[in-house]
């Protein structure tokens, strides 16, 4: 589904004294199926963009269109819109609640209208997309479970209702090496199935190995929007937006600053590796 | 949720907020027993005058600092019907207009609903006052300051004190997890702003769970925190106090003119 803002703006203690202006005036489209990265600084509005797409927050001005719908129109199926649109926050095993990991995981399929069978089909597809056994773990508790495996299960709640775009708010924070691979894993894999991602995260790798595309927020405006190359092409620039650089590209800066002649359009490692091999190939070394 | 967060301490540099604490807590005793002791219209105009004056003096508008009283609207409605219907009639021997049964419409119960009404709704503008300009910190403090005597009987006033600050800086945070909470099961698919009380019934539990177990954890991770800062270890009664503001003219005078207004209202 295709998602357009038109000048949103939104602030925090709207009218009052306290009033913080988290997003000023942002215009942008996002079209199906699309990988989105949104970086900025701590406090730069990534997590009141993403909260204005899923409908959980309002803009105080301007508007956000799904499938070319105004959501906050009077009348518009929220239901619907919850239905389609899913979100991770960043500690997602917080929202567990129910007795069994399969209740839970089919909560949302509630109000879904769907038949028994379907639900049970889902949530037991959900779970197996995580990397669970069903039948192992459909009846435990869920608070019985490891952090990483609630993590796994609270994610299934949300795909179980299969949203055609998926929103994550920090969702490699505090997972380990292993964890964040099958994670990325998963989402590449979700987004080749044609569901569009939108992920917040402060982690130049993770962004630049999945996303084709990258937002950079600053104080409430969108300041970069371009694909990883382009972003991470002026490193004094990025560094000034507080989003760092993703491993390989800093590798590339630090050859070019040492006096090698190196491409500055190494985003990922296997664009490392294939200048790497391509000069190895011509036989030069680098000097 | 916010509408937790509205009752809150407003930063702000007036006469009221610059006053100690403890202080204001007195001043804020003194005329709560004087609003409870009114009776009479001089009586209502000189409390209205005494508000005024505090709005005043904390530099809010005279409107803010009804707060949260229009929520209230039925809790009012409710109180005064219950007075006007239920008052003991033949206590007051007043003209009744209307009787059924157990329940009578009387003059002395309106009168009665009145006071109580009015009375309520001043204690309200007088708390909001305090709350507003006292950060919750000060306002432990008072406490601690004004049970002080009470560790002559052995009673822990320190932890009393310390219990109710964590209590009360927990407020907040717990405010804006379960706004988190919230959105996250909305978009799940709860239905929290559903028209159906079936389906908002439904929604409490995916709500309170999480909270619950999130107020677990993180009592565990300060109780941890704490004593492995050495909270526990040692005598607490040396245990400094932070932000002892020293006691100045005008804090005393406020004290003074609270009392003077509870003797007026008191020997009216």
């Amino acid at each position: 589904m295709s998602i357009e803002l038109k000048q949103v703006s939104c602030s925090y203690n709207f009218r009052t004294k306290q009033e913080i202006l988290a997003l000023n005036g942002i215009s942008m489209k996002i079209e199906d199926g699309e990988f989105v990265g949104i970086m900025g600084h701590t406090g730069s509005g990534k997590s009141t963009l993403v909260q204005l797409i899923a409908g959980l927050i309002r803009p105080n001005s301007g508007q956000v269109f799904l499938d070319g719908k105004d959501i906050n129109e009077r009348g518009y199926d929220r239901n619907n819109l919850h239905r389609q649109v899913g979100i991770v926050f960043q500690n997602p095993e917080y929202q567990l609640f129910e007795t069994t990991v399969a209740k839970d995981v089919a909560f949302g399929l509630k109000h879904s209208g769907l038949r028994k069978e379907e639900a049970c089909e889902r949530v037991r597809q959900a779970l197996e997309q995580m990397g669970f056994s069903y039948d192992d773990i459909a009846d435990a508790s869920p608070f019985a479970l490891s952090g990483g495996e609630k993590r796994r299960v609270a994610i299934a709640g949300v795909l179980a209702a299969r949203p055609k775009t998926l929103i994550f708010d920090e969702p490699i924070a505090g997972l380990d090496p292993e964890g964040r691979r099958q994670f990325l894993e998963l989402v590449r894999k979700l987004n080749r199935e044609g569901v569009s991602i939108l992920m917040v995260s402060h982690h130049a790798d993770s962004i630049c190995a999945c996303a084709e595309r990258v937002l950079v927020l600053e104080q409430g405006s969108l300041v970069l929007d371009g694909s990883p190359k382009a972003v991470f092409a002026d490193l004094e620039r990025t560094s000034r937006l507080h989003i760092g650089a993703s491993q390989p590209r800093q590798i590339a800066e630090l050859l070019i600053q040492s006096g090698i002649p190196f491409s500055r359009d190494i985003v990922r490692y296997e664009d490392l590796l294939d200048e790497l091999k391509n000069r190895w190939k011509g036989g030069t070394r680098c000097e | 949720m916010n509408d937790i967060l509205k009752g809150r301490y407003i930063p702000g540099d007036s006469f009221l907020h610059r006053r100690n604490g403890t202080a204001k807590l007195l001043a804020f005793f003194m005329i709560l027993a004087a609003v409870l002791t009114t009776d009479s219209v001089p009586g209502y105009l000189l409390i209205a005058a005494v508000s005024a004056a505090a709005a005043a003096m904390s530099e809010m508008r005279p409107t803010k600092t009804l707060g949260q009283v229009r929520h209230l609207r039925l809790f009012f409605l409710m109180l005064f019907l219950m007075n006007a219907f239920f008052y003991e009639d033949g206590q007051a021997g007043g003209l009744v207009l209307w009787s059924w049964g157990i329940v009578h419409l009387s003059v002395p119960g309106m009168i009665q609903g009145t006071h109580v009404v009015l009375r309520i709704l001043f204690l309200m503008v007088f708390c909001n006052v305090l709350i507003r300009t006292t950060p919750p910190v000060q306002i432990t403090t008072a406490i601690e300051t004004l049970i002080a005597p009470l560790r002559l009987i052995r009673v822990p006033t320190a932890e009393v004190a310390m219990i109710l600050s964590v209590a009360l800086q927990f407020i907040p945070v717990f405010a804006q997890e379960a706004d988190l909470i919230k959105k996250a099961q909305t978009a799940r698919g709860a239905k929290f702003e559903s028209e159906r009380l079936r389906d908002r019934a439904a929604s409490v539990v995916p709500l309170l769970v999480p909270i619950f177990l999130s107020a677990f954890r993180r009592a565990d991770d300060l109780a941890t925190a704490m004593e492995a800062r050495g909270y526990g270890h040692r005598q607490t009664n040396g245990r400094g106090r932070s932000q002892r503001a020293a006691v100045q003219l005008p804090d005393v005078c406020l004290f003074l003119f609270s009392c003077l207004f509870f003797l007026v209202q008191a020997a009216r």
